[in-house]
């Protein structure tokens, strides 16, 4: 990596630094400011940020209460009561409450609100009010261990403006939480400053936070070690051994589960017929798509190689021009010219990624002349978050994505691939996967549940409602100038209470 | 020696295959050059790189071996290297029986704390491993203990291959000689129906008979014993040959530590303390490594270039200070070292830099912290390609998902 930088971006991203300031980078800035519509890790990151859990992480990872003071069980294990940790304020000055508790319970369940995380709260019957400090979930079934659900965010319910909630709530811009730091301000370049909270229970060690936009990855490494920023979430692999060699940078693992995918609109033709997919994946040399990014592992099935329930036995779609042939050939292809055609049609895809998936670009162009050469016409597109929010979340308008997903330790793949998935936006149906699934979240005993889903890891494998790529090694760097950092393996900020600048 | 010997360095490193360029990138160039390491094997090659060949001349394969971590090849040598790599290997099996204990004890209190029911063949594997675990602390002179652990119904027939397998590894141990264990550890020693599967459960014995078997003598003095490990000079080395087996190197390292006037790593569990302190250590290590880097003579270029004499070394250092942590319960600070310690040029694979030990020392201190699934993946670059840890990896990820069981999983977009 080279270390000469344009006087120009210098002189547009080098701002000085604030005493107490920490200025970290994201490829996009987070579309929307709200817990209840996260769906990128940048949002989650800010999320940490600005608002709280009734529970979180300790430092070994222990549920811990945090804007709860404490919860208590009832003997048959279908009433959990919480109380509000007195004392505690929004942002605003406004107390926080059991209400606001409630409130978010509600919202989040109601169907109108159409929020991603729903998923979170489905363990929950009803919730109610008992006081100011005390609320009462119902649960749906028994759970000694219900309050390892408790991490959902809190959201102040005088905050918001519409009910139902939705995605266009002012709160959007103009966000409240209870977290260790409040948002001070948008900035016309995307860049977003937190300031320090107050009132948090904690004496914070960096007194501002600034979420600067950097789409390209060799940039964010460069503005690192001229010291116009002191963190980068997440590095390429080949920029890990030049920023070692820097003494002004501490490299930590950042250790979301995270893989690469090829994913297809199983609604469209003809990407409805596995025989497509699956020739789609015999022409792709996967390899030779991530040798530019650096290193990493290639897979064959919806987690990453470390993982418990990553299945060795199923060995990824081999790069076989002959396979292709035959599947393509099955699914009513001819080869008509250098191109594969069906009903006069030659077969073109739309690939459509994210405009700032790390390398994304480079990975695209090299699939499209993998593809081509193949006998698949190849059109590339890279949307913004707005348009990829829109045309792959909501409109399901597209052929094949490429695309990232990252899971937290329990890698629970259910939101993916199972047919009422609310991350499932390609579509994929399979009742046996669907049971197993089922089955695997339901199962107490790990045994049975890596047996499940090393099935559905070859049963996937083989539908390839998804070409898996790879997981790639990941890093986060940070300025030496910033001490007693520990990076929570997901949700990166969980412990930037204990963080210090001097 | 003779200068035309210069050629044999060559055709060393070309031999070792060795890529990359020497870090110590970052750095105040104008802070002056220590001495501190002039009167070491380190400081011996720089000012004469040749002799470099005379020390590894008696086996140089044995020592390319040695180099680049390739333990196991390199234990099956005569002389010295072949010392020197089965001692490597024992702490490194003793490592891995101390990470099951873990994980096995793990197991059993989430499963009962989570009310999540643990398998009776699951239970008796852990019962087997406390029996050996308790067999192999009683003096050398006592007999084996017999084995008294209950087998339930269902598992009857186990107790057979159970008891013939047990008897193997003491004959293994007694003979030091793991023989085909090795390869016995790759496969189930027992599986049960488990839905339309099966359940497999894995030797867990062979851990420790590989410390045990392996455990030798540290080889005699000379600069042999003293070339590619983290023994600075004799004295050190001397020393070390007393002490304990599973804090490999330590003596060694704080002998750095003082010869470079750092301070030793005080009793905290403090993560930062062990940034500080590696802080300090490049900054002492980075002159001289450049100052012999610019030297101008090409056989210190190869030695310290190519070969990273002093990356290693401090790799090494640093690993013995993680595995001494982990013994001193800072699991935290353990991390910190061993993160410090890793070569990112190849994260994932053992390297003349990154020993094979540091995979497992950072995996047990992640699942000390709390960080049990993150402790697979710290094993995964020797998990992965060595098939005797089979059975460790499926009781971490038992493990893994025990810890996780009553959570809500998240996921993401990038």
């Amino acid at each position: 990596m080279s270390l000469v930088m344009t006087p120009l971006l210098l002189a547009a991203l080098a701002a000085p630094a604030v005493a107490g300031s920490l200025r970290y980078a994201e490829d996009s800035a987070p579309a929307i400011v709200n817990p209840l519509y996260a769906t990128t890790m940048a949002e989650a990151r800010v999320n940490e940020l600005l608002f709280g859990g009734l529970y979180a992480d300790d430092r070994d990872l222990r549920a811990t209460p945090l804007i709860a003071e404490g919860a208590t069980l009832n003997t048959a294990a279908d009433e959990l009561r919480v109380t509000v940790r007195p004392g505690l304020t929004w942002h605003d000055g406004k107390p926080v409450t059991a209400r606001d508790v409630a409130f978010t319970v509600e919202t989040l369940q109601d169907p109108k609100t159409l929020s991603t995380e729903a998923g979170r709260v489905d363990w929950v019957q009803s919730v109610s009010v008992v006081n100011d400090r005390e609320v009462v979930f119902k649960l749906k079934r028994p759970d000694p261990q219900a309050i390892e659900k408790l991490f959902f965010k809190i959201l102040p319910a005088h905050a918001f403006a519409s009910r139902p909630v939705t995605r266009a709530d002012t709160f959007r811009t103009k966000p409240v939480g209870s977290g260790p730091y409040r948002l001070a301000r948008f900035g016309d370049d995307n860049s977003i400053t937190f300031a320090a909270n107050p009132s948090y229970p904690k004496a914070l060690g960096v007194s501002e936070i600034v979420m600067r936009e950097v789409s390209d990855k060799s940039y964010q490494a460069k503005l690192l070690l001229y010291e116009s920023l002191e963190a980068l979430v997440r590095v390429l692999p080949r920029d890990l051994a030049v920023l070692q060699k820097s003494r002004k940078v501490e490299l930590y693992p950042y250790q979301t589960n995270s893989w690469w995918y090829i994913g297809f609109n199983l609604n469209a033709a003809p990407f409805d017929d596995e025989r497509v997919r699956q020739a789609l994946a015999c022409m792709t040399d996967v390899p030779s798509l991530l040798a530019p990014i650096g290193t990493g592992q290639t897979l064959s099935g919806p987690f990453v190689r470390s993982s418990p329930y990553y299945n060795h036995d199923v060995p990824p779609w081999p790069n076989d021009a002959t396979r292709a042939a035959e599947l393509m050939k099955s699914a009513g292809f001819t080869k008509v010219g250098e191109y594969w055609s069906r009903d006069g049609q030659a077969l073109t895809v739309t690939v459509s990624a994210h405009k700032t998936l790390e390398s994304a670009q480079e990975v695209v162009i090299n699939l499209q002349s993998q593809w081509r050469s193949a006998g698949v016409k190849v059109d590339v597109e890279f949307l913004d978050e707005a348009a990829w929010k829109a045309r792959i979340w909501r409109q399901h308008d597209y052929d094949v994505v490429l695309a990232q997903w990252s899971f937290d330790r329990n890698e629970d793949v259910r939101e993916q691939l199972h047919s009422s998935g609310a991350r499932n936006f390609g579509g994929y149906k399979n009742a046996e996967v669907d049971a197993l699934l089922d089955s695997a979240r339901a199962s107490r005993d790990p045994a049975a549940r890596k047996a499940d889903l090393r099935k559905v890891h070859a049963i996937v494998h083989d539908d390839a409602p998804m070409i898996f790529l790879w997981s790639l090694d990941s890093y986060s760097a940070v300025s030496t100038k910033v001490r007693d950092v520990v990076v929570h393996p997901f949700a990166y900020f969980s412990f930037v209470s204990d963080w210090k600048m001097p | 020696m003779r200068r035309s010997d210069g050629a044999l360095v060559i055709r060393w490193t070309l031999l070792v295959a060795l890529s990359g360029c020497a870090g110590g990138g970052g750095g105040d160039e104008t802070t002056p050059v220590t001495t501190a390491l002039d009167d070491t094997w380190l400081g011996e090659l720089r000012a004469d790189p040749d002799r470099f060949t005379a020390w590894v001349e008696a086996d140089r394969e044995g020592f390319a071996l040695l180099q680049q971590h390739r333990l196991e090849e390199a234990a099956l040598r005569d002389g010295v290297p072949g010392l020197r790599a089965k001692r490597e290997l024992s702490a490194l099996y003793g490592q891995l029986a101390r990470l099951q204990d873990l994980a096995y004890d793990g197991v059993l209190a989430e499963s009962s704390a989570r009310d999540a029911p643990i398998s009776p063949a699951a239970l008796l594997f852990a019962a087997l491993n406390q029996h050996d675990k308790d067999d192999a602390a009683r003096p050398a002179e006592a007999p084996h203990a017999p084995l008294t652990i209950p087998f339930p119904a269902p598992l009857a027939r186990a107790a057979e291959p159970i008891g013939q397998r047990l008897a193997a590894h003491h004959a293994a141990r007694d003979a030091r000689d793991v023989g085909n264990l090795w390869a016995l550890a790759t496969t189930p020693l027992w599986s049960v129906p488990l839905g339309s599967g099966e359940r497999h459960l894995y030797d867990p014995l062979f851990y420790r008979t590989v410390q045990l078997a392996l455990a030798v003598d540290a080889p005699a003095e000379g600069p042999q014993a003293l070339v590619f490990s983290g023994c600075l000079t004799p004295k050190d080395a001397q020393a070390e040959a007393q002490a304990p087996m599973d804090t490999p190197e330590l003596g060694c390292a704080l002998a750095a530590l003082a010869r470079l006037g750092l301070a030793s790593p005080a009793d905290a569990d403090d993560p930062q303390s062990a940034s500080d302190l590696v802080a300090a250590l490049d900054a002492a290590l980075d002159p001289w490594l450049r100052a012999t880097l610019a030297s101008g003579d090409p056989g210190a270029r190869e030695l310290f270039g190519d070969l990273r004499l002093v990356e290693r070394t401090r790799a090494r250092w640093l690993l013995a200070f993680a595995r001494a942590d982990l013994h001193g319960n800072r699991p935290r600070r353990a991390l910190t070292f061993a993160r410090l310690a890793v070569d990112l040029s190849a994260p994932r694979e053992v390297s003349p830099v990154n020993h094979p030990g540091l995979f497992v020392t950072m995996a047990e201190a992640q699942a000390r912290s709390g960080y049990h699934r993150e402790a697979l993946d710290a094993l995964a670059p020797l998990s992965l390609h060595r098939p005797d840890l089979v059975g460790l990896r499926e009781l971490l990820g038992d493990w893994a998902i025990l810890v996780g069981l009553d959570r809500h999983g998240e996921s993401k977009e990038n």
